[in-house]
This record gives structure tokens, sequence and C-alpha cells, in this order.
């Protein structure tokens, strides 16, 4: 649009005002003009150094309005040439490399697109060129580094380049950088790039400061971070890069506040979620160190706005409880812990407990299939020895004894009451009242397991022990307040059995001695039906103490008219006195342990002639209590012989292992099998009558036709595993599938 | 289901308990001794006030009892009652198998065999018996 007649020679005059108006070197002649334009055209070709303009190039540059938008056409000409030929210095190496390397190479590249572009325009800046080919010449420039830097090679080394210059803490060199990618032209793609660093790099920090800090809150902190420091220095270097914008758009002043608002409080919004994200990850952790971890949980509970964040939280949760936690190898203790750390970390972050109910679903289910977690938790609430859940037994004793009665609290009553939140299950209830134990307890639909489990250990401790009775009773009282008078009444009659077995035995001493005291000889009188079914051994006792039983049998029946007495005699306690060649000593154990040790007071015996002497059946029980003797370093087994150890050579005593206590009542397995025997008589009425037939076929035949007083629970395991040891005791033959009576 | 040694009986399937199959021991002192014997039972939607229908599915032999398995006991006929259930029933058949009634034989054969041969009776009892239900 400049025409060269508008800005002739006369323009200039003012411009070079000490200038002779005449041109002593060149008369304006076309001549004169084509000299100027060789002798521009010549410096203005770049070269490897910047030549100060020569007296020459400054005289023809007067002629400058002549030619002006050809020589810059010239000059940009011969800038894309030299930028090609050089290219090799700005081209970016688009093969992966390491944040480091990415780093260090887009810093060079930003030196020589600086060097370059001061290099280019230093004639515009030396000569007097209009503002058009000023543009011009920005225009080509810009184009030109856009050509040869291409967005997504320069989004991944920039971005490498961010990470290893933080704009808080390296703020002058990722200045530098930066800025010169905005003044080649850049800068749309630079701002995008920036923007997506500082969203990574928020990310990252709040990853590098806060992981695994969970025992103070953190929430604020990287909030201030964000706003204090972090948004600052990102607010200056967006600033710089605008500058030279702003300077030509009039209302800068709406402009500012705009860009750099937007920036700062998108960048404070997201530190809630990238908070979030990243205590979600960990929430398994979390809730494993809690109640340590509240704080943490307390910050999560914060960040949660959103339902796909709750989402997230418990898929995660179960994720990781899946991989980590419900697998065999783990402790049972170690689960239920997990699980009660899961109850109470659950009710910090969601009262409601909408998320509880969702994550605990899995631990519950897989707890109630583990076969001893009754036994650990009845352990724990009652105190067993060596349970790891001695606190259960603390809850127990804190039972709140009126309270159960308040439990439902009318939702329009309630001053408080808040809907539910937006992904809670339609058949959502809030069960707040109730403790960790109902929470443990109601694993399982009904409590006759747990009745089961205690009065099994209450039989075991008071039979072992007839002074824990008050220990019993005590308990009793608060156990009845969870699981009800009738399902624990057998347990009264157990400490009614345990108080009258002291007052008939007086009886019978009085009877027998005329004294009521005798420190030798107890027996406690169970009523049959209401214990437990006990593990019965046949067993010889000592002839002394076999006499002292039928005694006591006499008497008793006179004490107690038309009685009689049927003798434990494996579930009696003895203490005895062993008197060895260079030692003596005493100790507490069964009845049958101690007729095991009379064996040996003449010589030594095979197991086969122990079993003869005691009249034991089973050799499992005989080899239990030689080597019960064995570990209490009594007996020691030499070519199939066992024999007294008269005497001690090193250490053989204390050599024997930690007595394992077996526990009298019967095992679980034992008492299924007993159990299933119910059921045997279906079995033989159907195998004798259908022939050989599968496992399933009977299964599914006992559940229709066993009657509803005998009522058939068993699953199709435990089935399967009680015919298999009638296969084993060789009733039953088990053929292609089907199983079968033995043909006899 | 039942406790009583010699007899037993089971439904066929669990889904339809109309339709059992009983087992009864022949009697010691019998020719039936040491063998044993299968029957059907049908019972019919009016059980207990109708009497079941049962039938020998092992081969049998025996003055009472045809060739096709049918049998004749009055219990099951015109003196049945509801107080009746199968172990009285299968005890019924039991003894019927030592103490034919051969005054109303359906087998006129083996009614006139029981007096007058008891071994020959025994002969074709087993020979019935083992012999896969090919004619005597």
């Amino acid at each position: 649009m400049i025409s060269a007649g508008r800005l002739g020679p006369s323009a200039f005059d003012s411009v070079f005002g000490e200038k002779p108006v005449e041109n002593t070197y060149f008369p304006n002649t076309i001549e004169a003009v084509s000299t100027a334009w060789n002798i521009l055209a010549q410096w203005i070709t770049p070269k490897p150094d910047l030549q100060e303009p020569s007296q020459e190039v400054l005289a023809a540059s007067e002629y400058l309005p002549e030619f002006e938008s050809q020589l810059m056409e010239y000059y940009e000409d011969s800038i894309r040439k030299h930028f090609a030929e050089h290219s090799s210095f700005v081209v970016l190496n688009s093969t992966p490399a390491s944040p480091e390397e990415d780093s260090r190479e887009i810093t060079r590249v930003a030196g020589t697109l600086k060097d370059a572009q001061f290099h280019y325009s230093y004639p515009l800046s030396i000569l007097q060129f209009s503002a058009f080919a000023r543009e011009s010449f920005d225009r080509t420039f810009k184009s030109l580094v856009r050509e040869y830097i291409p967005y997504h090679v320069l989004r991944v080394k920039l971005l490498n380049f961010f990470q290893q210059n933080h704009v808080v803490d390296q703020l002058e060199v990722a200045q530098a950088v930066y800025e010169t990618f905005v003044r080649c032209g850049l800068i749309d793609e630079s701002e995008m790039i920036l923007a997506e660093a500082a969203m990574r790099e928020v990310k990252f920090s709040c990853r590098e400061l806060y992981q695994g800090q969970w025992e103070e809150s953190v929430l604020e902190a990287f909030r201030d971070y964000i706003r204090y420091r972090f948004v600052p220095s990102l607010k200056l270097l967006l600033l710089k890069g605008r500058e030279n914008e702003m300077k030509d758009i009039q209302q800068q002043d709406e402009q500012e506040p705009e860009l750099l608002n937007f920036t700062s409080s998108s960048l404070i919004s997201i530190t809630e979620d990238v908070l979030c994200e990243l205590r979600t990850e960990e929430i398994f952790d979390i809730i494993v160190k809690f109640p340590n971890s509240r704080p943490a949980l307390n910050d999560l509970k914060g960040c949660l706005k959103k339902p796909a964040q709750r989402a997230s939280i418990v898929s995660t949760f179960q994720k990781s409880c899946q991989k980590r936690l419900l697998q065999g190898s783990v402790n049972t203790v170690d689960i239920i812990s997990a699980y009660i750390s899961t109850v109470e970390a659950f009710s910090v972050l969601d009262p409601k407990g909408v998320l509880l109910e969702k994550v605990s679903r899995p631990i519950r289910r897989y707890l109630k299939d583990r076969d001893d977690t009754i036994s650990v938790l009845v352990g724990g609430m009652l105190r067993s020895e060596g349970s790891e859940l001695e606190f259960l037994s603390d809850i127990l004793a804190n039972t709140n004894k009126g309270d159960k009665d308040m439990e439902t609290v009318d939702d329009l009553l309630d001053a408080d009451w808040y809907p539910d939140p937006i992904d809670a299950p339609p058949d959502f209830m809030r069960n707040s009242n109730s403790d960790m134990l109902d929470s443990l307890i109601s694993l399982y639909e009904n409590k006759e397991v747990f009745v089961k489990e205690i009065v099994g250990i209450f039989a075991d401790r008071m039979l072992s022990n007839r002074n824990s009775v008050d220990e019993v009773i005590a308990n009793v009282q608060l156990l009845k307040l969870r699981f009800g008078d009738r399902e624990l009444q057998n347990l009264d009659v157990m400490i009614r059995d345990m108080l009258e077995s002291q007052k008939i035995e007086t009886a019978v001493h009085e009877l027998e001695t005329g004294t009521a005291d005798d420190e030798q000889f107890h027996a406690t009188i169970l009523s049959r039906l209401f214990w437990p079914s006990f593990k019965t051994h046949e067993i010889n006792l000592p002839p002394a103490i076999e006499e002292q039983l039928k005694q006591f049998s006499g008497s008793y029946s006179q004490v107690k008219k038309n009685r009689n007495l049927q003798w434990l005699r494996n579930l009696g306690q003895v203490t005895i006195q062993l008197d060895f060649e260079d030692r003596v000593r005493s100790y507490d154990v069964t009845a049958s342990q101690a007729a095991a040790i009379s064996v040996f007071e003449s010589g030594q015996h095979t197991i086969e002639q122990f079993m003869a002497a005691l009249g034991i059946m089973e050799e499992s029980f005989a080899s239990s209590l030689l080597s019960f003797w064995v570990h209490k370093g009594v007996l020691v087994k030499e070519n199939g012989q066992y024999r007294a150890l008269e005497r001690l050579e090193g250490d053989q005593e204390s050599a024997g292992v930690d007595e394992v206590t077996v526990s009298s009542v019967q095992s679980a397995e034992e008492r299924a099998n007993e159990e299933m025997k119910v059921y045997w008589s279906y079995i033989m009425g159907m195998l004798t009558n259908l022939g050989a037939t599968p496992i399933a076929r009977i299964h599914s035949f006992l559940k229709v036709l066993v009657p509803a007083e005998i009522n058939y629970t068993k699953s199709e395991d435990e089935l399967e595993r009680y015919l298999t040891l009638k296969v084993d005791e060789g009733e039953l033959d088990f053929i292609g599938g089907n199983y079968k009576l033995k043909s006899s | 289901m039942s406790q009583t040694p010699g007899i037993s009986a089971f439904p066929e399937s669990d889904s339809n308990l109309l339709q059992w199959t009983g087992t009864i021991d022949g009697p010691e002192g019998t020719p039936y001794e040491g063998l044993s014997f299968k029957i059907s039972l049908h019972f019919p939607q009016k059980y207990p006030f109708v009497a079941p229908t049962l039938k020998f599915i092992s081969p049998m032999w025996h003055p009472n009892i045809d060739m096709a398995g049918n049998i004749c006991l009055d219990i099951l006929k015109e003196k049945w009652s509801a107080i009746y259930n199968v172990q009285t029933i299968l005890l019924s058949l039991q003894s019927l198998l030592g103490e034919p009634n051969n005054s109303s034989p359906l087998n006129a054969e083996a009614a006139s065999l029981w007096d007058r041969d008891p071994a020959e009776y025994k002969r074709r009892v087993l020979l019935r018996s083992h012999g896969e239900g090919g004619s005597a």
C-alpha cells in the first residue's frame, strides 16, 4: 500500500535533518536507485557475522522507500533460504528422549531461535523500514519457525522442560525459554503447553509433597501452596508472554485480570480433585493405618464432591482388598482388624454409611467363609489366651444395657436429617446404633454359631479350672445382652452344674469319711444334655484312681437316688509328681496324660503295648499322649520304643515344644460329622432303593425329603466330605461319579 | 427311609414324590431267604384315602403275585385304611412272602407246590429270580 511516490526523498529530509538535501553519492536517477538496491541487497543478505552498516549502506538506505517492498521480498526469500540451510540447529529431535535430554535440547533450540531472530531482525533495526515491512518480516519469521517446529514435538519437549524446570523454583530459566518461544510466534502453542504443564505440575507436586503423609491435614496447605506460590509464578510467565500483545491492545486493563483469574481459579479448583485422586489411590493403606491416618480421611472427605469420586474410592478399595487382603495367606486376625478399620474409617469418610455398605460387603462375605473367623472373634470377645483381638472384650464389657429400644430414630423427628447420598441403593438402611461387635456378629445370619463356640470355650474353661466359674458368670450377663437370654440358656445350666457339683461333692465326702473336706479328689457333675458333646476316648485309668471313681459313684447314687454317674475319664485334671533318678517334677495334666505316664513306671513300651496297657483304641490318641510327654522331656523314643528319661542330658527338658492345648470339646469337623449322622439313614434308604446316585442328586433329595424338624442345612461340599469319609470307612463305593452302597 | 431292617423305600426323584421304589429282603426261613426284591410304589393323588398301587419290579414267583408283578393283598384293596404307611405296607408284603394266602391264588402252580413240594417250590423261586424274567 505504501507507494514510493508518497514517501519521496523529501520525506527523509526531516529524518536525516543534518544531511544535505542533495545526495552526494547517488543522484536521484535510475542508475542511482539501481546501485542503492545492489548495495543494500548485498548488505542485507544473511551472513555468518553481523556487519555494521558502512557509510555507503547508510547512504543507499535513503533510496529505500523506492523499492522497500521488493527489497523485503528479496530479504525474506534469503532468510527462508538461510533458515532452511541452517535448520538443523532448530529442528527438534522427534524421537523420545529422557526429560533431561529434552530439557537441554529445548534450551539449546530456544537459544538458537533467539539468536536467529536477533540476527535476522538486525538490518530492520538499523535501517528505517516502514511498519508494514517490519510486520511482514515478523510474519515471515514466525511462519518459518512454526514450519520447522511442529506442535506435537514441541509439546512433548516443552512439557519435559517444565517438568525439569518448575515454574516455582526455576522461574528465570523457565521464563527465558518460554519467552523465546512466545516471541518466535508460538504464543498460542506455548500457552496451551504451559497450561498443560501447570496441570501436571499441580498433580506432581501434590504427589511429591503429600504422598504417604496421612497424619496431618494437608488440604489447606496444598491450596495455599497453589494459591500463593504456584499461581503467582505462573501469572508472571503468562504476563511476560502477553506483554507485547497487550501493549497493542487498548483494553489491557480488562484483558489482564480475565486471563489470570481464569488460570488461577481453575488451578485452585483442581487442587481438590488432585488431592482426592491421590488419596483415593492410597485408600487401602490409609485405612490400614487408621486411626493414625484420620487427618488424611478428613481431607479426602473435604475433597469428595462428585459421585464419580465416591464410586472410584469404592472400586479402588475393593480392588486392593481382593489383591492384598482377601487372600488365603492373610491371617484371619489381620482381616478382622482391617475390617474393623474399614468400618471406622469409612464412617469418618461417609457418616451415612453408604460407602461402607458397599466396600464392606466383599470383606464380610469372605470372612463368613473363613473357617476360623468365629473362633477368632469369640476368642477375642472372651479374652482367650493369645488372642490378638482382646479389645473386643472391652466392647463387650461396655455393652449398653438399656439402649436397644432407642434404636429407631424417626427421620421426621431428626432435626439434623439430610437425605441419603445420591449413590445410596434403594434398600439402604442406616443402622447407626450398633457398635463394632454387633457389626461383626451380624456377619452370620444366626447367632447360633457364636453361641456354640462360646459354650464350647466356657465348657473348656470351667472344666480345666473350677475357679473360673465367677468369671464366666460375669461374662454370661454381658453376652445375654448381645445374644439374648434364650440362646444362652445352656450356659445357665452349665454354671449351675458347676456350682451344684461342689455341694454334691461335699455331701458325698461327708457320707464317705464323715468330713466335708477332701483335697485329694474332686468331681464335676455335668448335665449331659446341656453341655457340648465331648470327645470320648476309651482309656483305663490307674487302678487307684479307678477305685476312687467307683467309690464316688456308689456314694453319689446314695446321695442322689436313681441317678448314675458316667465318668468322662479323659477330661479329668490331675496334679502328679514324677520322681526321676536325678530330679522331681510336678505337672498339672489331664487324667489321660497322667494315666499315660503311669504306664512307664515299669520299663519301656512300644506304642502297641502302650495302647493295650491303657485300653486305648485309637492310635492317634495314643500318640498324642506320648508326644505330650516327649515334649515335656519326660519320655524319649528310641528304636520304636518309648522309655522314661531318668537322667537329663544337656537341656533336653527345655527342648520341648510349647504344649498345644487341645480342646476337649469336639472340633468343628468332628461336630460336622456328628451332625451328618442324622442324615445317614436317609442316604442309606436312597442308595438301597435307587442304586448308584451322583452327589448332586443325593443333595437335592435330602433338601426335599428331610423333615423340617431335623432340617437339612448342609452344603453340597459338606455332604461330599461326609460321603468321602464313608467311602474311607468302607461303607460306600464311589464309582464313576456315583455313590453306591458297598455290596455286602 | 425306614429304620426296620430288611425293608426300605425311597422316592424315585425329588420332583415327583408320588413315585417310590421299595426294597424287601426275603424273610429268613422262607424260600425267599437271601433274595432281595424291588417294588414300585405309586401313590395316587388322594393318598392316604386311597391305597397306593404296588407292583414287583423284580421277577417274582409267589402264589399271590402274578407274572407281571401285580399283587393280591387285601390291605391294598378292600381293607385299605388311611392309617397304613409305607413301612406297614412293606412289612405286610414281607410277611406275605412267608405266609401266602393259598385260598385265592394268582399263581395256582405256586399255590399247589407250596404245601406239596417245598424243595421244588424253592427251585422255581430261584429260577424265576435268577432267570432274568424267563418263564418258569
